[in-house]
C-alpha cells in the first residue's frame, strides 16, 4: 500500500463536497445480462474451441513504457467518474465453455485440478517458505521510499545475492496482523490462478540487520544516507516475539522490468497484447469475489503490477496482483476499521444520511456486535455480518461494478474449491504464534467461503463439468451441491442437433431427471457434427437456478468434446416434457 | 421454436471480430494483436493526473510545508486573531538534533520570527514512535501583534468596548525534559520581555484611549520576566490528530518573576482532554476541561495580556478571540463527532466557560453550541469549519486548519 497521505490530500479536496456533483454510489450488486446476451450473433465454433490458452505474448511488447499511476487520480476517477465501459455484457476473455483461458493475467490452477496442500502453501515462491525461517542475515540497501504505508526497508541476503527483497513489519501490538494476512492473500490468489510475487515470512533478530554503506532513503527533502536511526524508527513500531525476534515479511522482486500498474478499466495503448478491456476481463471482475472473501478493500490499480518478461526472444507483459497487506482484518499499520469493506470511502446516499441524521443512522455492520474473540493478530475480520454481495472495496472500479452473476459464479467456484484443510494449512503456515488467532482466522475464512458459495453459486444455474460419454451418457455436476450449499433439484434436459455453419438448432427431445445425468437420443449419436443440450435446474429454494445452461458437444476423432457452454442470464423457461 | 431463435444468436465469447469460419480462435486473437501492434500509442496521462502524480511522487506538499530538511513555507501559527500569515522557514533534522527557524507576516500586520534547536532530534518520530529519555530544547521568539483585541477585564466586559492594543514580546526559553512512553515531564526556564502600545486597528479605538491605566495592569510597564515552569504531560490518545479514544492531560505551574517592574505572578494551567470512541470508533465524544489561574505576588499585578483568556476558535467558539480575560478562567467543552464518510466528519459541540478573579468567584458561565464539519482522513483533519451559535453575541463561523481540541 502506498502512502495514504496523497490520497488523504485528494480526499480533502473531494471530501468537502459531499452531496455535490456526481458522487458515485454505484451498486455492488452483480449486473444482470444486457443486450449482448440477447440474440445478436450467430454462434460458430472454431476448430480450436474451447481455447485453453490465450496466447497474449504473441506480439512483441518492447515498446511498453513504465507508467506509475497517481493514487489520488485513481481515487478521483473511479470514485467520481465512470471510466471504461459499463455495458452489461458477458466477459470478453472467456472461452466458449465460459472459462478463463490461461494467459499473462491468469493461469488456471485450483479451478482445473485438485492442488495438494503442499502446492497451495508453497504458492509462487521460488524457495520453500519453511526455508525462509533460516534467513537470519540481512543487509539493508535502502528505505522503502515514499510508497508504502507499512513501515519497512529494502534488503538483500547472502543466500540470494543481488536480489532485493522488501521487508515489512507488523504493528507492535499486532504480530502477523499485516504480514500474515499478506502471506495468506498471496497464497490464495496464486492458487486461484492470479500472478503473484514471491512472499515469505521471516523472523529476524535486530542485530542481524546490518546497513550497507551505500544504503539510501528518500524523504520529502530528497535522498540521503540510510542511518541506524531510520532502522530504529522502523523497529520501534514493529511487533516482536518473546525472544526479541522481529516479525517481518520478505517480498522478493520478480525478474523483469517494472512497468507500473494496470487499471481495472481500458487497455494499455502501448501494449499490443492487451486487447480485452480490463473491465470486461472475467478474472478482474471476479476479483471482487476474492476481495469479498478476504476483505481486500484495498484492491485497486495501485496494488497491481505490470512486469515485462523476456522469453524466447520476445517481450511481453505479465500482470500481477500485488500487496495484500491490508486484507483480512489488517489496515497494515493498525487493524482495519469495522466500517471498511462495507462502504466506499464516499457514498452520496450514506454521506447525506449520516450528515443529516447526525450519525444516528448507523450502518448495519456498526450496529452489530462483532465476535468477542477477534485476536490482535487478526483484527476486525468476521463472518457474522458478512454479506458477500454487499461487500465493497475502498472505492469502486469498473471491473468490479461490471461483475455479473456468471462472473461471480466463476470466481465463487474457485473460492469453494479451497477445502477446509487447505484453508487451515494456509493459515497454519502464516506464522501466527497465537493458536487462538490461527484457529479464529481459519474458521472465519471457512465461514465466509461458505457464505460466498451460498450466494454466488446459487446465483445462476450451477451446472458445470458437463460431459458426454462415447456411449451417450450425459454427466454433469451441480457446483452448489458439490459445495454443500444446496441440494439437488430436478433437471429438465432438452436435446438438439446444432448446425455449426448456420448456427441453428433442431430440437429432438426433452427428458427430466432428479440426478445430474441424462442420455442422448440415439438419433443424435449418428455421424460427426455437433449436438446441444440445454439444462434447466429447478429447486424451490433456489430461484437463481431458473435460467438454463446450454452446452455444445462436437463429435470428432477424440469422441464427444464439450466445446461450448452458455450460462444464460435471460433464457427461456423450461419446456414441458 | 425458441431454441432455434435463441441459439442462433448466442454471443461468441472471445471476440466481437468476425472472421472466416476457417480461422481458429487463436488466429483471430493473434490477428487483433498484430493489428494493434501497428498502431501503438504511448500511454496518455491527463494534465490533472500528471499534476497529482507529481505532487504525490515528489511529495511536493510535504516538501513545501513540512520537510525534514531545507527551506519551506510556513503557514499561520502566529497567534490567535492574527489573521492568515505566511513566511519562510528552514529546518534541519538529523538524529542528533533538530533545528528549525521561521518567520511569518500576516494580513493583519502581525509578525513573528522564531527558532529552536532540540537535542536529540525527532527525525522519523510519529504517533507510533515516542522517544524515550531526556531531551533539551532551546527556543527563541520575537513576535509583534499590532492589533490584539481587548474588551476589558472580568466576566462582565461588554462587546461594545472592543478596543485593540499592540504588544511585542521576545521570549528565550530552555526546556529540559524526559520522555518515557506516554509520559513527558520537564521544566522550562525562560526570559520574556514585553512591551505594549497603542493598537493599530483603524476600525476601533486603541485600548489605552478607552480604559484607564488602573484597568490595564502592566500596560504602561515594560516587564521582563524570568520564568520557571515545571510541567507534566500524559497522553493515552490513539493518535496525535483527530483523536477518538484515550486521553491527554497536561499540568503546569509557572513563576513569572518580573525583573524590572511590579508584575511578578504565578500561573497554573490544567488541560484535561478525554476521548471516548464508540460504534467501532466511527463516533466519539470529546471532552475538555481547561482551567487556569494567576496570583500576583505581594504588591504586584498580573499583566492583563498574560491573564487567561476565553473566546475564539480554541475556546468559546461563539465569541471573539480574547473576548474575556481575567486572572482565572474555566472552560468546559464537549463535542460529539461522527463519521460522515472516509474524508468528512461532523461535530456537534457545546462550549461553556467564564473568567473571574479566582475560580471561586466564577459566576455565570458563557456558553455556545454549534455544528462543525471536518475534512481529512484517518490520519487527521486538514481543516474544520465550525458554526457557533447560541452565544450572547451572535453567530460565528470559523475556518481553521487545526483540531478544536
Amino acid at each position: 500500500m502506498r502512502s495514504k497521505r496523497a490520497v488523504w490530500f485528494v480526499a480533502v479536496i473531494a471530501g468537502g463536497v459531499i452531496g455535490a456533483g456526481s458522487l458515485t454510489a454505484q451498486s455492488p450488486q452483480p449486473r444482470q445480462g444486457g443486450p449482448l446476451d440477447s440474440p445478436s450473433a450467430v454462434k460458430q465454433f472454431r476448430s480450436d474451441d474451447p481455447l485453453a490458452v490465450d496466447n497474449d505474448s504473441v506480439a512483441d511488447a518492447s515498446s511498453v513504457k513504465e507508467v506509475e499511476l497517481s493514487e489520488g487520480f485513481d481515487l478521483l476517477v473511479n470514485q467520481f467518474g465512470s471510466p471504461g465501459d459499463r455495458t452489461a455484457r458477458r466477459a470478453v476473455n472467456v472461452n466458449t465453455i465460459d472459462e478463463v483461458p490461461n494467459s499473462s493475467w491468469f493461469t488456471n490452477r485450483i479451478g482445473v485440478r485438485d492442488l495438494t496442500i503442499a502446492e497451495i502453501v508453497r504458492g509462487a515462491n521460488t524457495f520453500e517458505p519453511a526455508e525462509a525461517r533460516n534467513w537470519q542475515e540481512w543487509t539493508i540497501v535502502g528505505g522503502k521510499g515514499f510508497g508504502g504505508f507499512q513501515p519497512g526497508f529494502r534488503a538483500e541476503r547472502p543466500g540470494d545475492p543481488g536480489r532485493v527483497y522488501q521487508l515489512e513489519v507488523d504493528p507492535r501490538l499486532h504480530p502477523r496482523l499485516s504480514t500474515g494476512a499478506e502471506f495468506i492473500g498471496t497464497l490464495v490468489y496464486h492458487a486461484a490462478g492470479y500472478n503473484v510475487e514471491d512472499f515469505y515470512l521471516i523472523k529476524v533478530r535486530p542485530e542481524n540487520l546490518t546497513i550497507s554503506d551505500k544504503a539510501t532513503i528518500k524523504d520529502p527533502s530528497g535522498e540521503r544516507k540510510y542511518t541506524t536511526r531510520d532502522l530504529a524508527n522502523v523497529l520501534s513500531v514493529a511487533a516482536t516475539d518473546a525472544e526479541g525476534y522481529v516479525y517481518l515479511s520478505a517480498q522478493r522482486r520478480t525478474d523483469g522490468d517494472d512497468l507500473g500498474h494496470f487499471q481495472y478499466h481500458g487497455t494499455r495503448s502501448d501494449d499490443p497484447n492487451d486487447i480485452y478491456p480490463h473491465e470486461h476481463r472475467r478474472e478482474l471482475r471476479g476479483n471482487r469475489v476474492f476481495g469479498a472473501w478476504l476483505n481486500h478493500d484495498d484492491s485497486r490499480a495501485l496494488n497491481t503490477r505490470n512486469v515485462r518478461i523476456k522469453a524466447g526472444g520476445r517481450n511481453y507483459v505479465r500482470h500481477y496482483m500485488h500487496d495484500f497487506g491490508a486484507i483480512l482484518g489488517s489496515g497494515t499499520r493498525f487493524p482495519d476499521p469495522a466500517i471498511s469493506n462495507h462502504e466506499y470511502f464516499i457514498e452520496q446516499g450514506a454521506s447525506v444520511r449520516q450528515l443529516f441524521t447526525l450519525g444516528l443512522s448507523t450502518p448495519k455492520p456498526l450496529r452489530t456486535d462483532g465476535p468477542d474473540d477477534m485476536p490482535p493478530s487478526v483484527g476486525w475480520f468476521e463472518s457474522t455480518t458478512f454479506e458477500p454481495e454487499l461487500w465493497k472495496a475502498n472505492y469502486p472500479n469498473t471491473a468490479f461494478l461490471n461483475l455479473r452473476p456468471d462472473d461471480a459464479f466463476w470466481a465463487a467456484r474457485l473460492v469453494s474449491r479451497f477445502s477446509d484443510e487447505a484453508i487451515q494449512a494456509m493459515v497454519g503456515s502464516a506464522g501466527y504464534d497465537d493458536p487462538v488467532a490461527a484457529a479464529y482466522l481459519a474458521r472465519t475464512l471457512i465461514e465466509r467461503r461458505d457464505k460466498i458459495a451460498r450466494v454466488w453459486l446459487n446465483g445462476v444455474n450451477p451446472i458445470v463439468d458437463v460431459t458426454l460419454s462415447p456411449t451417450g451418457v450425459l454427466a454433469f455436476t451441480n457446483a452448489a451441491v458439490q459445495a454443500r450449499v444446496a441440494s439437488h433439484g430436478t433437471y429438465t434436459i432438452s436435446w438438439g442437433r446444432f448446425d455449426n455453419s448456420a448456427g441453428t438448432v433442431s430440437e429432438v427431445s426433452v427428458e427430466r431427471q432428479t440426478e445430474p445425468r441424462g442420455a442422448v437420443p440415439a438419433s443424435l449419436m449418428v455421424g460427426h457434427g455437433y449436438i446441444t443440450v440445454t439444462i434447466w435446474s429447478q429447486h424451490a429454494e433456489q430461484p437463481g437456478w431458473s435460467q438454463p445452461v446450454r452446452v455444445f458437444f462436437r463429435n470428432d476423432a477424440a469422441g464427444w468434446t464439450t466445446v461450448g457452454l452458455d450460462r444464460l442470464t435471460s433464457g427461456p423457461a423450461a419446456p414441458s416434457q | 421454436m425458441f431454441m432455434v431463435a435463441t441459439l442462433a444468436a448466442a454471443a461468441v465469447s472471445l471476440s466481437a471480430t468476425r472472421v472466416s469460419a476457417q480461422a481458429t480462435r487463436a488466429d483471430e486473437a493473434e490477428q487483433a494483436r498484430q493489428e494493434k501492434a501497428q498502431s501503438l500509442e504511448p500511454h496518455h496521462r491527463s494534465a490533472v493526473e500528471r499534476l497529482l502524480f507529481t505532487l504525490e511522487d515528489d511529495l511536493l506538499l510535504e516538501r513545501l510545508l513540512e520537510p525534514p530538511r531545507g527551506l519551506h513555507l510556513r503557514l499561520g501559527g502566529i497567534g490567535e486573531g492574527s489573521g492568515f500569515g505566511v513566511g519562510p522557514a528552514v529546518r534541519y533534522n538529523v538524529p542528533q538534533f533538530d533545528v528549525k527557524a521561521s518567520a511569518a507576516y500576516s494580513m493583519k500586520k502581525y509578525a513573528i520570527g522564531e527558532a529552536a534547536i532540540r537535542f536529540p532530534g525527532t527525525i522519523g518520530q510519529n504517533d507510533y514512535i515516542r522517544r524515550r529519555g531526556p531531551y533539551v530544547e532551546l527556543y527563541g521568539r520575537w513576535r509583534d501583534a499590532p492589533q490584539e483585541d481587548f474588551f476589558g477585564l472580568g466576566p462582565n466586559s461588554v462587546l461594545a468596548n472592543r478596543t485593540n492594543f499592540a504588544i511585542t514580546d521576545t521570549l528565550g526559553r530552555v526546556t529540559g525534559g524526559y520522555q518515557r512512553g506516554k509520559f513527558t515531564g520537564g521544566v522550562e526556564l525562560g526570559y520574556l520581555d514585553v512591551s505594549t502600545g497603542a493598537g493599530e486597528d483603524p476600525r476601533m479605538p486603541s485600548t489605552d484611549t478607552v480604559f484607564p491605566a488602573t484597568a490595564l495592569p502592566g500596560f504602561e510597564a515594560r516587564p521582563s520576566f524570568l520564568i520557571i515552569e515545571p510541567f507534566i504531560h500524559y497522553a493515552t490518545r490513539d493518535r496525535a490528530r483527530s483523536k477518538r479514544s484515550g486521553g491527554e492531560y497536561r499540568l503546569s505551574a509557572a513563576q513569572y518573576d518580573d525583573r524590572t517592574t511590579q508584575n511578578s505572578f504565578r500561573r497554573w494551567d490544567a488541560d484535561l482532554r478525554q476521548y471516548i470512541g464508540f460504534q467501532k470508533d466511527t463516533r466519539s465524544i470529546a471532552l475538555r476541561a481547561w482551567a487556569a489561574g494567576t496570583t500576583a505576588d505581594e504588591g504586584n499585578a498580573v499583566p492583563f495580556y498574560l491573564q487567561p483568556a476565553l473566546g475564539g476558535p480554541s475556546g468559546l467558539r461563539g465569541y471573539r478571540s480574547f473576548r474575556f480575560r481575567d486572572r482565572s478562567a474555566l472552560l468546559l467543552q464537549a463535542e460529539y463527532r461522527w463519521r460522515i464518510n472516509e474524508f468528512v466528519s461532523g461535530a456537534l459541540f457545546y462550549d461553556t466557560g467564564a473568567v473571574a478573579p479566582t475560580l471561586r468567584d466564577l459566576g455565570r458561565l458563557e456558553r455556545n453550541y454549534g455544528f462543525g464539519l471536518r475534512a481529512g482522513g484517518r490520519m487527521g483533519s486538514a481543516f474544520r469549519l465550525d458554526f457557533a451559535l447560541g452565544g450572547r453575541e451572535g453567530r460565528r463561523y470559523l475556518l481553521r486548519f487545526d483540531d478544536a481540541f
